[in-house]
């Protein structure tokens, strides 16, 4: 999971992506955008950059979803994400999803977006 | 030119800073606290850092640094959250950086995170960092840190060993969270023995003070 992830993470709009699928019928992935950068993504797509409103948008939604798709075309079927959420907000100390430090709590992560994941295997 | 001194301040004496270290391989570094200048020195560090160095420091892979992180990485205030980088004595370059950030506002414990450029590994810069990051970190009122590592990073858990460590239960079995608590400059210095680890005349695993064996 974690090659795609870094796939997935040299996009320029996006500032996390945390892949799950354990015991699961297939990959899915969280994803973050980079805060500095949604600005730029909405201009692109002549939006608001507002990042809750983000989240949810098609024309966003399509644009990460090109890039799930390219990061894909270099793995195998098993390995690629066949479904994605986008969060509305950065990955927060707060939650103890990143520590002070900024290491990623993937246990914190999952935990706490578990409705999210749920979603994506419906 | 200098006001009251508010803390930190102490922390940015030019006298005390570069510090000259020889490793033990008998190559030099120079360490100093991070300022938010260096923002290109940490980029260029940065690039130095394999995939898997990367994985070890974040937890997650890192292909790249955004300039958000960049600047929560240099901006720092030398109290809550204090780093020290390590340059190539000949040459200048960025070899390693070890940082605390204080866990909550007001706390005596901080998160402690190292990463060392792949080919600079081995020296003993990580410990060279760590020690002079505890002293800093007892000045800010810090008796405790805490450290995030992945269960097979080796080199991290034997650093973490030989600095006293205990291990702290945690939820995930893929992580190992231990616990470092700092000696005061009143019992056996951590820099003392941390230098003899480090020159491997010793081997211990105490709990503080206890006498090494």
């Amino acid at each position: 999971p974690s090659n795609i992830e870094t796939a997935l993470k040299e996009s320029r709009w996006i500032a996390e992506a945390v892949v799950f699928g354990d015991k699961r019928p297939y990959l899915v992935a969280l994803i973050t955008l980079d805060p500095d950068e949604a600005p730029a993504l909405a201009a692109k797509l002549g939006i608001a950059p507002d990042r809750a409103a983000m989240a949810t948008d098609e024309a966003v939604r399509a644009a990460i979803g090109a890039v799930v798709e390219e990061a894909n075309a270099r793995f195998a079927r098993i390995e690629q994400i066949k479904r994605f959420a986008i969060l509305p907000h950065d990955l927060t100390q707060a939650g103890g999803e990143l520590t002070p430090t900024l290491k990623v709590k993937r246990r914190v992560v999952y935990d706490t977006y578990a409705d999210v994941f749920d979603g994506l295997y419906e | 030119m200098s006001e009251a001194a508010t803390a930190g301040e102490p922390a940015l004496r030019p006298s005390r800073w570069p510090e000259r270290v020889t490793l033990r391989d008998g190559s030099e570094v120079e360490i100093r606290p991070v300022r938010a200048d260096d923002k290109q020195l940490l980029r260029d560090g940065f690039e130095r850092l394999s995939a898997e160095s990367r994985y070890r420091r974040f937890l997650v892979p890192m292909p790249k640094l955004s300039a958000r992180l960049v600047r929560y990485l240099t901006e720092v205030d030398h109290h809550d959250h204090e780093a020290l980088g390590a340059l190539a004595a000949d040459g200048g370059e960025p070899v390693g950086i070890a940082r605390y950030v204080r866990t909550d506002a007001g706390s005596d414990a901080a998160e402690v995170a190292v990463a060392v450029v792949d080919d600079w590994h081995g020296r003993g810069v990580a410990t060279a960092l760590l020690t002079r990051l505890a002293e800093r970190a007892r000045e800010e009122g810090i008796v405790r840190f805490t450290a995030t590592c992945q269960a097979g990073n080796e080199e991290a858990l034997d650093l973490v060993g030989d600095l006293g460590a205990t291990r702290m239960t945690g939820t995930d079995p893929l992580l190992v969270e231990a616990q470092i608590e700092l000696p005061a400059a009143s019992e056996r210095s951590l820099s003392e023995l941390l230098r003899a680890a480090a020159a491997r005349r010793l081997v211990f695993r105490p709990r503080w003070p206890a006498e090494p064996r």
